[in-house]
């Protein structure tokens, strides 16, 4: 039998397992299998898609559990712009497959996002960032030229239009939806209202806490106050898809949302087709937006590391990435591309989101909280959530987690993380 | 380290080679070993045998593993379809305590489904390998809770609307993806499916393959093994073969060389210890042969030995010396040269009948000495048979008789004058008879003139009496008759002729001396007794010495009682005494012998007469030991000497009436 295996010519089909995260949408299911065939007919790998669960958090859990346990499969898994701190013991470094001159085309920014002690854990795919989405159809109905710029605009046009819809017969129609389940996504919403505000990033670059401050404060209680008006009262629920779910089944007047999520509303079979636009968040003290976004890294534990990184290499690379920008939003991690004539009237967003990017783009503290982050951020998301559903003061909220974060940042990491893994676990 | 692997490494040859120099291991542990090795064989082609099998008998398995997650699998896919139903149901129906209590059902009876197929798929090794679809069914499942948990929390906060969008648009792509992993598994399952049928089908054919060959290989390994073994036992074993024929031809310096401690090895030696204990044996031999030989030459007589086919093999120095030949001048069939042609046909023909028959053979020849004369030899050859009977050797011994035949003639020429004298005593004694033979016939031929005086008278008378005339006739006949009775037998006593023996009457014989000497007797007053015993057997005598004999003993008896002067008698008795002899006495009333002279009377020229011739009894005694007998003397208890003598009787005899 031995023998037999011997004298067959070896496999030449390799198969690499691709783990990304956004896959509960068919339009990036269909895409994503169009990109992976490309992959296989120009390197005759086959590659299988393994789709991850819905919240970062989950994400996250599983990921740490098949990169520490050792699995084979995964062999390359999509890299959340926060996560590369978090994972890099378990990824290799890209920069012994890949020729400096592409790692040199991306963001600086992201590359040094995905850049954990000198070791490039991640190549950037794509760059997301908060957006507001706006019904230019209901703005001009109710007579405003254009997006609010402060959040205080935006309350009031949601109060006005919303109430107007609702008039006409639209009961359950709000002003503003978005992500206020407890995770990930209330953790960059949240630190958008308080940056925007002057309320710092939760930790400053040397990792001090910075949360207890009367801006961060003052940003909570103004969300607080959306829940049940403006916003509907289960928005405390709402995770990702179920904001933009509402807003594409037409049901609010604004979303806070993902550039990405551009060209899924403005599918031929979305309701709001050719209804709706993008501006950046509204700002006080200052533009936010929470950046975000993902790139590709491969595991330690796989079999195939020069064909799992020949795919990210594939995935991030600047072609993949002019075909991407053909039929989505999803923006590059190449600056170039934002000036490519070629891609402008596919992607009109474009300028604003680099805009944003060069002016609002805020990093989550990922870098200074390093493994710690998820805790951080779990911790920061669930005292603004408490706030959010009236169970805490903003003020007692902020000074809790102000002590919070701070003994925990100063106990071993490791135990932290367990613990986080523990919760994760249960969920 | 290089060192010590080297050494190793050798032991390790050495081992082995050891294992297959076979003087190192005795037949019976390479008989084991042989046997083993083939057993060894055997099983292993059983284990291929029973391997192969097992390989068909776990692809099915597979198959069926494979058959059992597919459709587990599909039970996810509906589980999942069923859950995007039922919430898409309870979001419309808009009541939270249901929908909880029905999300907590979905969720557990799906993650009963999962980990069952989970489990199913840590059963089939084959699918288990690809991690993906594990990976996935744990992705299904975290995405699923996920989604279940968040649609109730929606639920919870009464969004009802968020439920029923995300029921419409995530949750299908849940069941896409459930389906698209039903999919991938069938095509696993195809996949498995195919390869199975395809690897069974091969290992099939590996099954009719490597079992023949495996069979094959155990018949030629055992075939290989078993030559070898042989060869290693039948080598030696020629080697010891030609050591043997060496020793048969006697050459006892051919030595048995085989290496090791194994069984042929110790028969080598053995066999060696032998051939140098038969060396000694052989020599002794040799040297007891040489004395022996020795011992034969100077033993006084002619020794040969023959081959069975009666060829002269040996003969012994006395022979030659005595021939004056050597041994190759008499060897073989060359010894008929030294004997006398005139015995020579007969002696041949007779060893041929001898060799022939394998009978004992004796014979008296004459043989050529050196000299030239010839000297008679008693030859006797004796077989010398094997255990089944047959003649082995011929072993013959010439005793020189040239000495016992003259001794022979000698006696021969003494018989003869012995006979002579005999006649002349009986002649002799016939002269002292003659007075009484005169009387004796001119009785009877007085009585013959008287009787003829009277025939005439009664044939002169006027009437002659014819009858009274023929009885005279008659008469005279009769006298005359006796007469010439008388005269015949007196003539007998004269003649002298050869030895007759014959069947005679031995009271016959008595009765015929007793009419010869009763006229003497009455002359001289004597009476003569016959107690003669009826019926008794013939004797094989000479009729004529058996007379004499009587002759010789009634004259001495009347003799002897003349001498006494006084009237006596003479009593003759024969009787059978035993059951082969005959017993006679003859007593009288004499004088008697003296005791010292009972048995000098017998020896020659001894007399107690003054006119006799000392002849008579010694002459008489000769005749009755000739023919076998014993005669003695003894004295009576009264008067006078009783002779009594012995006669054998032959078995043939018959009384004769």
């Amino acid at each position: 039998m031995q023998a037999c295996h011997k004298a067959s010519p070896p496999e030449p089909v390799k198969t690499l397992t691709l783990m990304d995260q956004t896959w509960v949408s068919r339009d990036y299911q269909r895409r994503l299998n169009g990109e992976l065939a490309q992959f296989t007919r120009q390197t005759g790998i086959r590659v299988e898609f393994l789709p991850g669960p819905e919240t970062t958090t989950e994400q996250l859990a599983i990921y740490r559990k098949l990169l520490q346990d050792g699995a084979k499969v995964p062999d390359v898994y999509g890299i959340d712009v926060i996560w590369p701190g978090i994972l890099a013991d378990n990824l290799l470094d890209l920069r012994a497959y890949i020729p400096e001159q592409e790692i040199q085309a991306h963001f600086p920014e992201l590359i040094a996002a995905n850049t954990v002690n000198g070791r490039l854990v991640a190549l950037p795919a794509n760059l997301n960032e908060g957006m507001l989405f706006y019904r230019v159809d209901l703005l001009r109905k109710y007579g405003y030229r254009g997006p609010p710029k402060t959040w205080e605009e935006l309350e009031v046009m949601a109060r006005r239009i919303q109430s107007g819809e609702r008039a006409g017969g639209d009961k359950d129609f709000w002003g503003f939806v978005w992500e206020g389940a407890p995770s990930e996504a209330l953790t960059c919403n949240a630190l958008e209202w308080q940056v925007s505000e002057g309320g710092g990033t939760i930790l400053d670059e040397t990792g001090k806490v910075t949360v207890n401050n009367s801006h961060s404060i003052r940003a909570w209680e103004r969300a607080a106050r959306w829940v049940g008006s403006i916003s509907p009262p289960g928005v405390v629920e709402y995770r990702e898809w179920d904001a933009g779910n509402m807003w594409q089944a037409g049901k609010a007047a604004f979303l806070r949302g993902w550039a990405s999520e551009y060209i899924p509303d403005s599918s031929p079979t979305c309701l709001i087709k050719d209804r709706f636009d993008i501006a950046p968040l509204p700002g006080g003290a200052r533009m936010a937006a929470t950046f975000g976004g993902s790139g590709f890294g491969v595991s330690r534990h796989s079999l195939h590391p020069r064909e799992a990184a020949m795919l990210v290499r594939y995935l991030s690379g600047r072609e993949e990435q002019v075909t991407r920008c053909r039929d989505t939003t999803d923006a590059p991690t190449i600056s170039q591309l934002y000036n490519d004539p070629e891609l402008l009237p596919n992607n009109p967003q474009f300028p604003r989101v680099l805009e944003v990017f060069r002016k609002g783009a805020v990093s989550r503290p990922s870098s200074a909280a390093g493994k710690m982050y998820p805790e951080v951020s779990r911790a920061y998301w669930e005292a603004v959530h408490a706030v959010l559903t009236r169970k805490k003061s903003a003020i007692q909220a902020a000074r809790e987690l102000q002590d919070e974060l701070e003994q925990m940042l100063q106990a071993p990491a490791v135990g932290a993380n367990s613990e986080f893994d523990k919760t994760a676990a249960q969920r | 380290m290089e060192t010590s692997a080297t050494k190793v490494h050798q032991a390790t040859r050495g081992g082995i080679r050891s294992l297959f120099r076979p003087s190192a291991l005795s037949i019976r542990l390479r008989l084991i070993a042989c046997f083993t090795l083939i057993v060894f064989f055997i099983l292993a082609a059983d284990v291929v045998a029973v391997w192969q099998y097992w390989q068909i008998e776990a692809l099915a398995q597979r198959v069926s593993r494979t058959d059992q997650i597919s459709d587990a699998v599909m039970r996810i896919h509906l589980d999942v379809d069923s859950f995007r139903d039922r919430m898409a149901a309870l979001a419309s129906s808009h009541d939270t305590r249901q929908f909880t209590s029905e999300a907590a059902e979905i969720r557990r009876s799906f993650l009963e489904r999962v980990e069952r197929t989970e489990q199913m798929l840590k059963a089939a090794p084959d699918i288990e390998q690809d991690a993906y679809i594990s990976e996935a069914l744990e992705s299904l499942r975290v995405t699923l809770f996920s989604q279940l948990d968040t649609a109730v929390r929606l639920a919870a906060a009464g969004e009802w609307n968020a439920v029923q969008l995300r029921a419409a648009i995530e949750i299908p792509a849940l069941s896409e993806f459930s389906s698209s992993l039903v999919e991938r598994v069938d095509e696993e399952a195809l996949q498995q499916r195919t390869s199975a049928i395809e690897d069974a089908q091969k290992a099939r054919h590996r099954f009719f393959t490597i079992v023949p060959i495996a069979a094959l290989l155990t018949l030629l390994a055992a075939a290989a093994l078993g030559w070898y073994v042989t060869r290693t036992v039948t080598d030696p074993l020629s080697v010891l073969t030609a050591c043997a024929e060496a020793l048969a031809r006697g050459d006892f310096q051919h030595k048995v060389h085989l290496r090791g401690n194994n069984e042929l090895a110790v028969l080598g030696n053995a066999f060696n210890y032998a051939a140098q204990q038969l060396q000694k044996l052989y020599e002794d031999l040799r040297r007891s042969e040489r004395e022996l030989r020795g011992v034969i030459d100077t033993v006084p007589a002619h020794v040969w030995s023959a081959s069975p086919d009666g060829t002269v093999d040996f003969i012994n120095e006395r022979l030659l010396e005595f021939a004056g030949l050597s041994s190759h001048d008499l060897l073989g069939w060359n010894w008929e040269s030294i004997l006398h042609c005139d015995d020579r046909g007969k002696f041949v023909a007779g060893w041929r009948a001898a060799v022939k028959d394998g009978q004992p053979f004796e014979s008296e020849v004459r043989v050529r000495r050196a000299d030239g004369q010839h000297c008679w030899f008693f030859v006797r050859n004796v077989p010398l048979r094997d255990e089944a009977g047959n003649v082995a050797k011929w072993f013959g011994s010439g005793i020189d008789i040239e000495d016992l035949k003259r001794a022979e003639e000698e006696r021969e020429r003494l018989r003869q004058l012995q006979s002579e004298l005999a006649h002349i005593h009986r002649v002799t004694t016939m002269g002292e008879l003659a007075a009484s033979i005169a009387h004796e016939i001119k009785q009877p031929i007085s009585a013959a003139s008287v009787n003829a005086d009277t025939c005439l008278r009664w044939l002169g008378r006027e009437q002659p009496d014819i009858e009274k005339a023929r009885e005279s006739v008659s008469r005279i006949i009769q006298n005359v008759t006796r007469t010439s009775d008388i005269i015949s037998r007196i003539r007998v006593l004269f003649q002298k002729g050869e030895q007759q023996r014959e069947w005679v009457d031995v009271n016959e014989v008595i009765g015929e001396i007793i009419s010869l000497l009763r006229s003497d007797a009455e002359r001289h007053a004597i009476s003569i007794h016959a107690e003669l015993a009826s019926e008794l057997p013939h004797v094989m005598a000479d009729r004529v010495q058996l007379q004499q004999v009587f002759m010789n003993l009634m004259r001495n008896g009347i003799d002897a009682i003349n001498d006494a002067d006084m009237a006596g008698g003479l009593t003759i008795k024969s009787q059978r005494n035993a059951v082969d002899q005959l017993l006679i006495s003859v007593s009288d009333t004499g004088i008697g012998l003296p005791p010292k002279q009972m048995d000098k009377v017998f020896e020659a020229f001894f007399t107690t007469k003054p006119h006799g011739t000392g002849m008579g009894l010694s002459i008489s005694r000769s005749i009755i030991e000739s023919h076998g007998g014993r005669l003695w003397a003894t004295g009576n208890p009264d008067r006078g000497t009783t002779f009594q003598f012995t006669l054998p009787i032959e078995r043939a005899a018959t009384p004769h009436t």
